[in-house]
């Protein structure tokens, strides 16, 4: 259990040194520069981080006591939530705002088993609904998909 | 789910087959892709281009504003669209500098350019209270001091200034600032010294007399500010401005090119926009395709000069 | 003036002008509490209609809708722990804390009696006293603008609950975010890996819709099934009690003048207001540690903050003619659309048009006050949606805001990507307020400071030799003092209560 509570800030301490890496990278600038420079501040943060990361993994290594972490990150739920969230981007990007909604909005209530209709027709008037807000009221352009528009 | 791939595809083929043919062109809403955030000069050029067009081309206009990167994300958006005349783009100065600097992956090349819509000088401005009334006073001030005087840049780098540097042999101290909102405000508190910027942007403060104009970076001088002398009156041989204009991604059809820029015509000429453009203090300057393309052709290599020196 | 004043409420109270006052309020209500969709966006589309329209009417509208915008972000935010602007962020800390004690309507009245006192102090404030806070907007520079950011960034250090560490953590994962983008000063590309759209840096609002919205979307839906059998969360609709009127009020009007203030320094909006108003009245608390813990205090200094900003930032845009935030400049563009000229010349030859502001802005917070009243029960409906139906349009509707700020599919990747890393640290008990408080405070201290020394020749005596600098850097020791003595209180109840065991 312990463990798990020092991978997070070990992997803030990676990205930190990653970050520092980048940093020492950066391209000179061809216009004028402050005292403190484009790459003081990125640096002082990183730096910062890193030692607030120690303190936090001497503490809990000091830490005698068991602190119960939830057994899982993610429920059934939760991970259904996260792949729909992915996959509705990824529908858009193709198909465009109108039909990766309605399909989405059906899957959904199809894995909960929702045997409401009024739910499903819920679903249908919202996904019209906020077409004709968008389009009509607000001018915005929903995404139209790739297969149907250009490059977004 | 094989219905909806199925029915999509059919929705897909319908949609290519009204899409693309120029002759019913325009049948659908038309986006003006606009590089910069609502509220801005571009921006509100931008619709109220739109709002005289729509009616010309009996369609809609949707304003889509498309912001980052000092108009580079905008624009290389616009150039990549579908080059069925549905997606038009206000192109600004920025396309011709920024692709220079490796800040733009896309450049005037891409587009094909249809008409320029205003060109407007900068004009150079300090507080009521300055030592400096004119041109020449503010030039040997920064002779003496070098890098000593304070310039509230509205862009980085600031392509007005360096020409007034470069043709003068000076150098100021150039301190970046968020666009003219924030420029004005910081030489109406003393911070700096002196800023440039167009006339639309600050006329209200040159009429009210908080601020005042040493020249201005144009051939000749302006209607809006009759009084103010231009920098070539007083010696000092640099002229430089700003200008918008409209394009399309470059493999759109010629008639398309031809009916938009014939609409962008008409909607320049129309008394609303002359009106719009008269009260925020700019000047439309109708190129058409070639004299535009030409122009900016011209200006990337005078930006180029700048840039690479 | 104070026939002209008379004159503009008369007109404001026309049968032509208060419909066009009323649609603008209500418009602007529901634009605010959509994730993504802000003020700004609501004057902008507005603005080709006002073209044609007559000069007072067209205002009007336009006035109404900010002001409600403003204050519309905060329904969403106390309600469903989703700020709609990343001006009522503050408000979710304890605005959503009473929600889910039952106490929404409360929560609600607060918001909208504090938005009002804000939004009203600082119209007054604009009337009486422009020219006055223009002259000190002016002393405004790179320096004030520094310490003004270090004092909104302390409220890191006190907003963490529990983790003193993790909240900072936070806060430093959020200045790295903040530095992505061209560097201000140079030009710079810092970590944009060539991606042009990362050039002007990763958006606000995306990030506030994935931390906020998305996050609390999973959340929700890892208790969807655990919760469907039983009955909908409690809650009355009791309002607030003149008790809570008592205790807000000296932190409401203190809030608004805050925000006025801030307002009216341009290149500083709402958002930063609110924020910097909730660390103050944190600060100035005898019982800080109520604060984020449903304070009720915490959520009307936010809100006063936020709508305090609406008249001060019109006063460097009729006083000086720029914009005092985004949404000012849209207004600027409009009266110069009208043919007018903002500056110190409209008083002088457009009389009528500055009293027709006015007056429309005291009677567009008092419509705002009247319908968040109002409103309240029907809001509150939306608790009453079945959790399992309201997580996916919570969902649709983020995603869609998310991309119509910008119309970007690269920012819907944002929200996204921001919605998990949320949710993870929600489960790692890492606070998301930071990160969000540090990448709209950040870049501003940066670039501040780094112009300051520009702007000084690399001398660093800017930091004891300005006044108001020096009074925001007092306040940061302050803070920093006061989240010191918080820290060692909690850690003394700690021990107490293990004591105890």
């Amino acid at each position: 259990m312990k463990t798990k509570s020092l991978i997070f800030p070990v992997i803030v301490v990676v990205i930190s040194f990653i970050a520092l890496y980048f940093i020492s990278q950066f391209p000179t600038p061809r216009f004028q520069d402050a005292s403190v420079t484009s790459k003081f501040f990125p640096t002082a943060v990183a730096i910062i981080q890193i030692i607030i990361c120690f303190f936090i993994i001497l503490g809990e290594l000091l830490n005698r006591k068991e602190i119960s972490y939830q057994a899982a990150f993610f429920n059934k739920y939760s991970l259904f939530g996260a792949a729909f969230i992915i996959s509705y981007v990824a529908l858009i990007y193709v198909f465009g705002y109108f039909i990766s909604t309605l399909a989405a909005f059906i899957v959904y209530l199809l894995f909960f088993k929702i045997k409401i209709i009024g739910y499903y027709i819920t679903a249908i008037l919202f996904t019209c609904a906020v077409y004709y807000i968008f389009a009509n009221v607000f001018f915005v352009a929903l995404p139209e998909g790739l297969i149907f528009g250009g490059v977004l | 789910m094989k219905k909806i791939i199925k029915s999509t595809l059919i929705v897909a083929a319908f949609a290519f087959m009204t899409g693309a043919t120029a002759a019913d062109y325009p049948s659908k809403t038309i986006r003006l892709v606009v590089p910069f955030s609502p509220g801005g000069g571009t921006d509100s050029v931008g619709r109220a281009i739109a709002n005289s067009t729509k009616d010309i081309l009996g369609e809609n206009i949707i304003v889509m504003n498309r912001t980052g990167g000092s108009g580079a994300v905008g624009m290389s958006f616009g150039a990549q669209q579908r080059p069925d005349g549905y997606t038009v783009t206000v192109v600004t100065r920025e396309i011709a500098s920024l692709p220079q600097m490796g800040l733009m992956q896309h450049d005037a090349d891409d587009f094909k350019l249809i008409r320029m819509v205003n060109l407007d000088p900068a004009v150079v401005l300090v507080s009521k209270d300055s030592p400096f009334n004119n041109i020449n006073e503010l030039v040997a001030e920064a002779k003496k001091r070098d890098g000593g005087v304070k310039f509230a840049s509205t862009a980085k780098p600031n392509f007005y200034l360096m020409a007034l540097e470069n043709s003068q042999n000076i150098k100021l101290n150039a301190i970046p600032y968020n666009g003219s909102a924030e420029a004005i405000p910081s030489v109406l508190g003393g911070h700096t010294a002196v800023t440039m910027v167009t006339p639309g942007e600050a006329l209200s403060q040159i009429k009210a007399g908080q601020l005042k104009a040493l020249g201005i970076m144009s051939e000749e001088r302006i209607a809006f500010l009759p009084n103010v002398p231009t920098l070539k009156e007083q010696g000092v041989d640099v002229s430089t401005g700003t200008w918008r204009g409209l394009g399309v991604p470059k493999n759109t059809p010629d008639a398309i090119v031809e009916t938009l820029g014939a609409a962008f015509d008409k909607a320049m000429a129309s008394p609303e926009f002359v009106k719009f453009m008269k009260n925020g203090a700019m000047t439309i300057h109708n190129l058409d395709a070639k004299a535009f393309t030409e122009f900016v052709a011209q200006d990337s290599k005078n930006l180029g000069a700048l840039i690479n020196q | 003036m104070m026939d002209h004043l008379l004159n503009g409420l008369m007109t404001a109270l026309s049968f032509d002008i208060l419909p066009i006052l009323i649609f603008g309020v209500v418009g602007g209500i529901i634009l605010g509490a959509m994730p993504g969709l802000t003020a700004t966006m609501g004057v902008a589309i507005l603005l080709p209609f006002t073209f044609g329209m007559e000069s007072t009417a067209a205002l009007v509208m336009l006035i109404g809708v900010y002001i409600g915008g403003i204050y519309g972000g905060s329904i969403s935010a106390i309600l469903l722990n989703t700020p709609g602007t990343p001006a009522s962020a503050a408000s979710v800390l304890d605005g959503y804390t009473l929600t889910r004690n039952g106490q929404a309507a409360r929560a609600l009245s607060i918001s909208a009696i504090s938005s009002f006192t804000g939004g009203f102090i600082s119209t007054v404030l604009l009337i009486g006293f422009a020219p006055v806070l223009a002259s000190f907007a002016l002393k405004f520079s790179a320096p004030e603008y520094f310490a003004l950011a270090l004092f909104g960034l302390t409220i890191i250090s006190t907003i963490s609950g529990g983790d003193i560490m993790k909240g900072l953590l936070a806060g430093t994962i959020g200045l790295l975010i903040s530095v992505v983008g061209l560097d201000p000063i140079t030009s710079v590309p810092r970590f944009t890996f060539g991606v042009q759209d990362l050039y002007n840096g990763i958006s606000i609002i995306p990030v506030l819709i994935g931390l906020f919205a998305l996050s609390e979307a999973l959340t929700q839906l890892e208790g969807v099934i655990s919760d469907k059998k039983q009955k909908l969360d409690s809650f009355s609709l009791k309002m607030l009690s003149r008790k809570d009127l008592k205790e807000i009020a000296p932190t409401a009007i203190k809030s608004g003048v805050i925000g006025t203030v801030i307002g009216s320094v341009p290149g500083a909006g709402a958002d930063i207001a609110a924020f910097v108003s909730y660390n103050e009245a944190k600060r100035a608390s005898k019982t800080p540690e109520d604060f984020g813990n449903g304070s009720i205090k915490g959520l009307s200094a936010a809100e006063a903050g936020n709508n305090g900003v609406t008249g001060g930032a019109l006063v460097p845009l009729l006083t000086l003619g720029v914009p005092g935030d985004a949404v000012t400049a849209v207004l600027l563009g409009a009266l110069i659309i009208q043919g007018l000229a903002p500056g110190p010349l409209l008083f002088t030859y457009n009389p009528d048009i500055v009293y027709g502001i006015f007056s429309s802005m005291l009677i567009a917070n008092i419509v705002m006050l009247v319908v968040g009243l109002l409103g309240i029960r029907f809001f509150c409906k939306i608790i009453e949606i079945p959790r399992i139906l309201m997580i996916p349009i919570i969902m649709f509707l983020s995603i869609i805001g998310a991309y119509s700020i910008n119309n970007s599919m690269f920012d819907v990747g944002i929200a996204a990507f921001f919605g998990l890393l949320g949710f993870l640290f929600i489960k790692l008990k890492v606070p998301l307020s930071p990160i969000l408080i540090a990448m709209i405070l950040g870049p501003m201290a940066e670039t501040n400071l780094r112009k300051a020394l520009l702007l000084s020749e690399g001398s660093w005596s800017f930091l004891y030799e300005r006044p108001i600098t020096l009074v925001f850097l007092g306040l940061t020791a302050l803070s920093i003092y006061t989240a010191i003595k918080l820290n060692r209180k909690q850690k003394a109840v700690i021990a107490e209560v293990e004591a105890a065991k």
